[in-house]
């Protein structure tokens, strides 16, 4: 099977047995805890129920009262402050939900805005990310030549190590400040500067959202928005180090196989017919005008690669007439960006054509080759 | 300025940009909705109060009980059905927080969870978005053929169209079902969808969480996982086919640039080698000369072993000493045999690789011919370019890897 399918196939079981395996142990770590607490609340319930004489029909109107006011608890939600939070909290797809738009005309925006935002924040993420990871490598070699080691260069376990140490760093730097300011306890604060860069976002804990702070504390506020977007960004650019590099292997895959193909189909076929001729039409003057234009043939169907190849074996050939036959074998120096003229014939044009200016294009002949990396 | 370095500093720009103008807008469409409601539930709240005669101790206690309540109003959350909802909303990011760890064993593991968890859903929703987009690729190729088109090749506009109108049923058919099956209007039921695909995942409203279906209710319950994760799909897909690209572009920039240096630092170097001299010596010359001048397109490269300047140069200074080789070579095959090489390419590929074995006899024969094309040089400007792009090792036709995310 194509090693593609396999990959592909592979993550698609873990993915689903990890899922088993977790909710296996969240029910184990949580039901208990659940069932306990439900039954204090409900008693609760019926206490305070009896306590008070409220009807079932007026605690049904409390209770609604009470959820909707509870937004409202924590401050005035969608003033400025409030709406740079929620727009935050869209474009990153954290979206705690400690504040939803309420009208419609707010949720259609909403949508709109995340179609646009999310794709630009990831970009714009990964884009940043990968300057500080070259930044920091040039940084690390300096120390490196500074600390007079032998080896200057920075390995890729040195990235893993700082990218992840800063990543820490961060996630504590966070949980220290939140803890002061939010006045939960650190390991609280932690697990709420986790959910939030991860851009999970529960929203059990939220920020900003008590003694409206959003409206009182401008300080505070904008240090939060500046948290939680360099966060981001540590994050992001630990995942350009490590991750990033997989989400592109089946397509890296798909394009060598497809390369393969043409190369092996084009060379191929004009090579073949090229010794073909050759045993034919040794001295004939058809065949070798057929040689000629089977020669030429050869040239523009395959353009440089062939012609490398042709050079490739001919230049062995210099030194002695006549004698060995031997196979062509597909040798393709393929410089594809350089001849457009290439891929012609060649039985995947769309995607090379179709790819986006941005990756490469043929009008620019300095953008060889490129592979994907993130280093 | 470096163009990674112009290119984020403007999508930070531009972020901060559509940030400010979100936060604008929003603030307009729901800040009077906010205050007319505030004030509402506000009355109502008083209102109870009175009739109840609650003081505001009593409607704190009351309050706490009820928000507390809520997520076991909804049903059982942590059975394993609730569980696996909740690791779903975990790994996948969504995270809608309707319900969230309490203890703190719950918490760790959570954070652990994660950490494992959503780089691995990440690759895994990238890697099947691929094949999907592979497979429809094929599947519009073979549709093209069949009804007759005269260009059966699938453009990036056809892809993208194709992505875009699958994003759009996706969210509809999750639209009906949930309006169906919540209760919601449809336009609801569509917003829950978006925001549940896109992983933001606000939980203001979720599903499964009417009438203790997670406990009653197992064909809704899997239809809804298999929808979230479909769903997640066809957007990965999307984003496979329209963003991936974009996430690299600094990294290949990087890459391209580092490769030009080196290529640079090597034209140094190899100075003396890179002159290609095509001096008519035999005969058959004349049509050798102009073979080598104008077949390999560039005069004006002949004498760029001294100023070549970027990699481009370099490149088409290979590929005009490959032509004029092989226009060497189309002379000599009128008079023998071209003799492939016996033996075995390995051989040829160490001295491609090592570059030194050119430099002697077999090169030699080309002097003698008067095209001196060293093979010197195709060697540091195709070694120097990152060996995953290409390898001079014939066999193992990987030639240049280049990235795209199609």
């Amino acid at each position: 099977m194509k090693r593609q399918n396999v990959r592909t196939l592979s993550l698609i079981i873990c993915t689903f047995t990890y899922l088993l395996v977790g909710a296996a142990v969240f029910d184990a770590l949580e039901s208990d805890f659940e069932m306990r607490e439900k039954e204090q609340l409900e008693a609760e319930e019926k206490r305070l129920q009896g306590k008070y004489n409220i009807s079932e029909d007026d605690y049904r109107k409390l209770e609604t009262i009470i959820m909707e006011a509870e937004p409202h608890r924590a401050g005035v939600q969608w003033k400025f402050a409030g709406s740079f939070y929620f727009a935050i909290t869209v474009i990153t797809t954290i979206g705690y939900g400690h504040a939803a738009p309420g009208t419609d005309a707010g949720k259609a925006f909403c949508m709109f805005y995340a179609v646009l935002g999310i794709p630009l924040t990831l970009v714009m993420f990964q884009s940043l990310g990968e300057r500080m990871n070259t930044f920091v490598k040039s940084l690390l070699k300096r120390i490196k030549k500074c600390c007079g080691m032998r080896i200057t260069d920075v390995s890729m376990e040195n990235m893993v190590t700082v990218g992840f140490f800063s990543c820490i760093g961060t996630l504590c730097i966070g949980a220290a400040a939140f803890s002061h300011y939010e006045d939960w306890s650190f390991f609280q604060s932690y697990y709420y500067c986790f959910i939030t860069l991860t851009t999970i976002g529960f929203g059990d804990f939220v920020a900003l959202q008590k003694n409206r702070a959003l409206q009182r504390r401008p300080l505070y506020v904008a240090f939060s928005f500046m948290y939680i977007l360099v966060g981001l960004t540590v994050i992001g650019a630990f995942l350009n180090l490590v991750v990033l590099r997989f989400l592109t292997m089946n397509s890296e895959d798909e394009r060598r196989d497809a390369e393969e193909r043409a190369s092996l189909a084009g060379n191929r076929n004009s090579m073949i017919i090229h010794i073909q001729e050759e045993t034919l039409g040794r001295g004939g003057g058809a065949g070798r005008r057929r040689r000629e234009t089977q020669g030429q043939f050869c040239a523009e169907v395959n353009d440089v690669p062939s012609v490398c190849s042709c050079m490739n074996y001919h230049s062995h050939e210099f030194g002695s007439c006549g004698g060995e036959m031997g196979y062509f074998h597909s040798v393709s120096y393929r410089i594809e960006e350089i001849s457009p003229s290439t891929l012609k014939n060649s039985f995947f044009p769309s995607p090379i054509s179709s790819v986006s200016p941005g990756l490469h294009s043929f009008t620019d002949n300095r953008r060889l080759m490129k592979r994907r990396k993130s280093i | 300025m470096k163009r990674q370095n112009v290119r984020t500093l403007s999508l930070i720009i531009c972020t901060f940009t559509y940030l400010l103008v979100g936060a604008a807008v929003f603030d307009a469409l729901e800040s009077k909705k906010e205050k007319t409601q505030k004030k509402k539930v506000y009355d109502r709240k008083q209102e109870l109060m009175n009739t109840y005669n609650l003081s505001q101790f009593n409607f704190d206690e009351l309050e706490r009980v009820v928000l507390q309540l809520k997520p076991h109003k909804a049903g059982v959350q942590w059975k394993f059905a609730g569980s696996f909802y909740f690791a779903i909303t975990v790994i996948t990011t969504i995270g809608y927080g309707h319900a969230a760890p309490s203890t703190d064993g719950g918490k760790v593991f959570c954070m652990l969870y994660a950490l494992l968890g959503i780089p691995l859903t990440l690759v895994m929703f990238q890697s099947l978005g691929e094949r999907i987009n592979t497979l429809v690729r094929y599947l519009l190729h073979r549709l093209k053929k069949c009804l007759g088109m005269r260009r059966t090749e699938v453009s990036m506009v056809n892809m993208v169209a194709i992505g875009f109108i699958s994003c759009m049923s996706t969210l509809c058919i999750g639209a009906l079902s949930f309006s169906f099956f919540e209760g919601w209007s449809f336009f609801h039921a569509y917003y829950y969808c978006f925001i549940t695909l896109t992983t933001i995942g606000f939980g203001d409203y979720v599903a499964l969480q009417k009438d203790h279906a997670l406990q009653t209710n197992p064909k809704y319950v899997a239809f809804c996982f298999i929808y979230i994760l479909t769903g997640l799909t066809v957007i990965g897909a999307f984003l496979n086919l329209v963003v991936l690209r974009f996430m690299t572009m600094n990294s290949e920039d990087e890459k391209r640039d580092a490769e030009q240096r080196a290529l640079l630092s090597r034209n140094g170097q190899a100075g003396g080698h890179n002159q290609m001299r095509c001096t008519p010596d035999l005969p058959s010359s004349s049509s050798a000369a102009s073979g080598c001048g104008g077949g390999s397109g560039n005069s004006g490269v002949g004498g760029a072993g001294r100023g070549l300047r970027n990699v481009y140069a370099e490149v088409l200074h290979f590929q005009s000493m490959c032509s004029c080789l092989w226009y060497k070579s189309r002379e000599k095959l009128q008079y023998s045999i071209p003799m492939i090489i016996p033996r075995d390419l390995s051989t040829s590929d160490t001295y491609m690789e090592q570059g030194e074995a050119f430099s002697s006899d077999p090169l030699h024969p080309l002097h003698s011919n008067g095209c001196i094309c060293s093979m010197h040089h195709p060697h540091s400007a195709i070694s120097s370019v990152s060996t995953g792009l290409h390898s001079l090792t014939p066999y193992r036709l990987r030639h240049s890897k280049r990235r795209s995310s199609i």
